[in-house]
């Protein structure tokens, strides 16, 4: 079985306990206005051309089959609309200008890519975390790679916005140690307002996890103006209270490092940017929000 | 300092040691020299031992070579200097790197020694060496007595009776050691500081001297303290001075064990090892290096204690691998229990204190060299080979044939390399011998032998300079000749020689194929293969008590020897710098510490027991609790695990960042953790750096 994947990345020290290896899938059925990984949003391959890198060489020009490269005045144009993502100008081009986001591999491929690790695993009680993009969107591929870890005594876990039906989160629950909820936001119009979808089925979704008995951890990004309310403090102290297998509670302060992939992906446009909030911020956002709660909140 | 005033010495001396035999010369050297270095008892000093400032001498160019007793053939000449000019092969003698049996010296005192050399002597009165090593001891117990009067004499216009009480104290101490054993703790730490500056006095140079297990034989002295009148915090103190000593002189690479098994697999982690660990940690100096050996019983609250950003920051500790290295001693041909009495020495290396002498850095072999006298059918590709192969020329058509190509040459070079090295320590026993050291070195004595050639181990690290790069390479060709077929062999080394002007695409390409570090099978593959083969070789040109020891260094001499070698076939441009340590090439862009731990443990580090560090940075973050910095622990006990020797640490730090952001291309590893994520620091846009910078000025990188 094959599926889409943008990274598979060794030493990961925060998405669970322990060593892990994440495994990055492509596809989400979210738009959150701060995501740093654009180019994980589309299950497709896409082509990414960084302006900056090019040197306007024009070996991509004359090996792209569609025509979807060209020189105008000195200038490198792409045009998206003819490309057919099949990479030929990836391998021409010198100055890493142009990558493919996003590969087909299967899971024997990705899952002797975690093996690698497993000594590490064993020493530091970690294993593999699926992410994303939302590894829910490839619940079949997840599954297939979770029973597989499993049965290998790796630990599994799962970060995910948990947008799906409640069919499919539970399904891939029976295979997961563990769950990192991102918890975006608790007023439901801002939710839908800056995520693109609304949060009751998040909610629900997370219930049922946690009525399986499976652990979490609630993972919460911070973004200065948009939900560092005193109306999401408490809501995440509420939802805390409900999850009887939640472990704690990390936040995710805002960070723009991601901005400059929009323009890569041609979509600029889309690029939103909030105030970087500094350590006293964090820290209050941290102290605000255990008002709500006895569970441990902490950096991510 | 060293130099300058042994210049002086020898100008001023000159006629008189021209005309003396070579040893007689060496032993009135150092007399000279401890005699005349002028010597200070600053205020504050606990301990006595600072010395020279150099402020009235002026610099001179150094006197004629002294008449020599002829060692090495013509061809032995040629060679070594043909090696060193044309082919980056280095083979040479390099004094100090060595670390003394400080428990038995502090302990029996240097009369002890004196008077075995006395005996040899009723037996051979006119043996030349044992002259000198009876003069040397005599010189270094007259220093000892410099340092006594001039604490006397201050002590005596002391204006206080603090001031009394701390010179009377040292001039007390400095009529007894070193020249008897110490008799409490102070006498053993004054004793451990006055033959630590005595040896590279003697070895008339101060490279990486280290200090051996001191919680180990200092212990007996702390243990009975109390009893002796000396409190906790006095001896904290004695030993803050030594640490400041300690870093004030010498090159900074002087290791300081904590910890270990003994031969019966007791772990010895003590008391004194944590009074160390606090001075270490209230003095935070560069020196001395704090080698910590970690074994699987080492305690948990003693590991937990040394995973510090405040040390990280600066580079400490270094960890070793207890087991491993004790493996990597004994893989010498050295029986297990005395191999259990190691101890980590200078910036790297394993060594038998009192019983070995280092002769480190002793050949820098060009690793790249055999792949291109290979692949160039018996011709060097840059310069003359300046001899004619042995080894025939054969065909290389697949990765096997292209190891054995490359394993042939190697052995036929490092072959040559060896013989020329007994020459140079030959040269150097006879020539520029040194009876101090040789007196506190097990086996020459009783063998009336130079250090260079009669301790009980004489070893020669054979440093693998560029290794890595050799074997990616190696990968390289075989990815883009054997499987792709887009080049030829032919036309990769005729880009190589062009130094890559006008192969862009071939220099892409070459770049882009693994690269040792990624944990890929091949690569890993490659460099367990040609590491094998260097310590084949090494083991087979090791005879009696020379031992050839492979390596792959540390410290930054793979930017010095980068500078003047060519490009080399993984498409490293000429003057750039060669792989350092175990590390990965600096043309691995994508590091991933978990893949550099599985790759270097492929190295095969028994065998390489002249030592190899991988480095590896940690942000700040990583530190930030307990659950983050166990997975510091897990990395460090999983390198162990898989039979690394030795790991060292670092931590991100204003100034690195800094360093990073004017120069990106020469930090292309540098991972940090931002937002709760771990990304390369030069993947960031310039704006994201500058601003990753300032938010760590502010104490807030994540």
């Amino acid at each position: 079985m094959d599926g889409t994947i943008f990274n598979v990345q060794h030493f990961c020290v925060n998405d669970g306990p322990g060593i892990r290896t994440t495994v990055f899938f492509k596809g989400c059925p979210l738009r959150c206005a701060w995501c740093h990984n654009p180019e994980s949003h589309k299950i497709q391959r896409e082509l990414m051309y960084d302006a900056e890198r090019c040197v306007g060489c024009a070996r991509c020009v004359s090996l792209c089959p569609k025509g979807a490269h060209r020189i105008e005045n000195g200038t490198h144009i792409f045009d998206r609309s003819l490309c057919g993502v099949c990479g030929e100008c990836v391998y021409a081009c010198l100055s890493d200008a142009l990558e493919i986001a996003g590969e087909r591999r299967s899971v024997d491929e990705i899952m002797s890519e975690v093996r690698k690790d497993a000594i590490f695993y064993r020493n530091s009680g970690g294993g593999m975390t699926l992410s994303g993009g939302e590894p829910l969107m490839q619940s079949e591929f997840a599954i297939a790679l979770l029973s597989l870890a499993r049965a290998e005594g790796i630990h599994t876990a799962v970060e995910t916005c948990a947008y799906a039906s409640e069919e499919t989160i539970l399904s891939v629950a029976k295979h997961t140690d563990l769950f990192l909820f991102d918890w975006k936001c608790t007023n439901e119009a801002l939710h839908l307002k800056y995520t693109g979808v609304d949060n009751k089925e998040i909610r629900r979704n997370i219930l049922a996890v946690d009525a399986m008995g499976v652990k979490s951890i609630l993972r919460c990004p911070i973004i200065p103006g948009v939900n560092d309310t005193e109306e999401h403090f408490k809501g995440i102290g509420a939802l805390a209270a409900r999850l009887k297998n939640l472990l704690r509670i990390e936040i995710e302060p805002y960070h723009s490092l991601g901005v400059h992939k929009y323009g890569r992906l041609d979509r600029a446009d889309d690029t939103r940017e909030f105030g970087i909030p500094d350590a006293e911020q964090t820290e209050g956002w941290i102290a605000r929000i255990r008002a709500y709660t006895d569970l441990e909140v902490r950096l991510a | 300092m060293f130099y300058t005033i042994y210049n002086h010495i020898r100008l001023a001396h000159y006629d008189e040691l021209a005309g003396m035999p070579p040893h007689k010369r060496q032993a009135t050297l150092f007399r000279y020299y401890t005699e005349q270095i002028p010597i200070v008892i600053p205020e504050g000093d606990i301990l006595a031992g600072r010395y020279g400032y150099e402020d009235d001498l002026t610099p001179v160019a150094p006197p004629k070579p002294m008449p020599g007793i002829r060692v090495f053939t013509e061809e032995e000449k040629r060679l070594n200097e043909h090696f060193k000019k044309y082919l980056s092969v280095e083979i040479g003698f390099h004094r100090s790197h060595t670390c003394i049996d400080y428990g038995e010296v502090i302990g029996k005192g240097l009369r002890y020694y004196l008077e075995q050399v006395e005996q040899k002597l009723s037996e051979q009165p006119e043996h030349d060496f044992y002259l000198a090593m009876r003069d040397s001891i005599e010189t270094a117990i007259a220093f000892g007595g410099r340092y006594a009067a001039l604490a006397e004499q201050m002590a005596s216009d002391a204006k206080n009776d603090g001031e009394r009480s701390r010179l009377t104290r040292m001039s007390e101490a400095l009529r007894r050691v070193p020249e008897y054993g110490a008799r409490n703790f102070y006498e053993a730490v004054q004793s451990l500081w006055l033959l630590h500056n005595l040896i590279p006095m003697a070895e008339m140079g101060w490279y990486s001297i280290s200090v051996g297990r001191m919680d180990q034989y200092l212990y007996p002295y702390y243990l009975r303290a109390s009893e002796d009148g000396i409190s906790r915090e006095d001896m904290k103190s004695i030993l803050k001075n030594l640490f400041q000593l300690l870093d004030s002189y010498g090159d900074g690479a002087c290791a300081l064990n904590v910890g270990g098994v003994d031969a019966e697999g007791r772990e010895m982690y003590n008391e004194l090892s944590w009074l160390l660990l606090e001075v270490e940690k209230e003095t935070a100096l560069r020196a001395p290096i704090f080698a910590a050996r970690i074994s699987p019983n080492t305690p948990e609250d003693f590991f937990d204690a040394l995973i510090d950003f405040e040390l990280f920051r600066i580079g400490q500790p270094t960890f070793y691998g207890e087991m491993p290295c004790r493996r990597a001693v004994a893989g010498r041909g050295i029986p297990e229990a005395e191999a259990a009495t190691f101890s980590a020495n200078s910036c790297m290396g394993l060594i038998l204190g009192g019983r070995e002498f280092a002769n480190m850095w002793g050949i820098k072999f060009n690793m790249n060299l055999p792949l291109e006298v290979a692949l160039c059918g018996g011709v060097a590709l840059h310069n003359e080979l300046g001899f004619t192969t042995v080894t025939k020329p054969r065909e290389i058509n697949s990765e096997d044939e292209l190891l054995e190509a490359y394993g042939a040459y190697l052995e036929e070079i490092m072959g040559m390399s060896a013989d020329i090295s007994y020459a140079v320590a030959k040269n150097a026993a006879t020539n520029t011998s040194d009876p101090f050291l040789s007196v506190l070195t097990e086996g020459c004595i009783e063998s009336g032998l130079d250090r260079a050639i009669g301790a009980t181990y004489d070893t020669v690290t054979v440093e693998g300079m560029g290794m890595i790069n050799a074997c990616d390479a190696i990968e390289a060709i075989c990815e883009l000749v054997f499987d792709r077929k887009k080049y030829t062999i032919g036309q990769m080394l005729e880009a190589a020689k062009r130094n890559y002007e006008g192969d862009a695409e071939l220099l892409y390409d070459i770049r882009n194929c693994k690269k040792y570090g990624m944990n890929d099978e091949r690569c890993n593959r490659i460099v367990a293969r040609v590491g094998q083969m260097l310590s084949k070789i090494c083991r087979e040109k090791s005879h009696g008590n020379y031992l050839f020891l492979p390596s792959l260094h540390t410290i930054d001499e793979n930017v010095k020897y980068g500078s003047t070698l060519p490009a080399t076939l993984d498409g490293r441009l000429a003057g750039e710098p060669v792989s350092k340590n175990a590390n990965p090439s600096l043309l691995l862009k994508d590091i991933e510490p978990t893949s550099v731990i599985i790759s270097a443990a492929c190295v095969p580090q028994t065998d390489f027991s002249g030592g190899q560090p991988i480095d590896l940075f940690f942000d700040k973050a990583q530190f930030a609790t307990k659950e983050s910095r166990d997975k510091i622990k897990a990395m460090i006990r999983t390198y162990f695990e898989l039979g690394g020797l030795q790991f060292q640490v670092n931590s991100v730090d204003i100034e690195l960042l800094e360093r990073a952001y004017a120069n990106p291309e020469a930090y292309p590893n540098l991972i940090i953790r931002k937002g709760g994520y771990s990304v390369r620091f030069g993947e960031l846009s310039r704006d994201a750096q500058r601003e990753f910078i300032e938010q760590s000025r502010r104490g807030n990188p994540a």
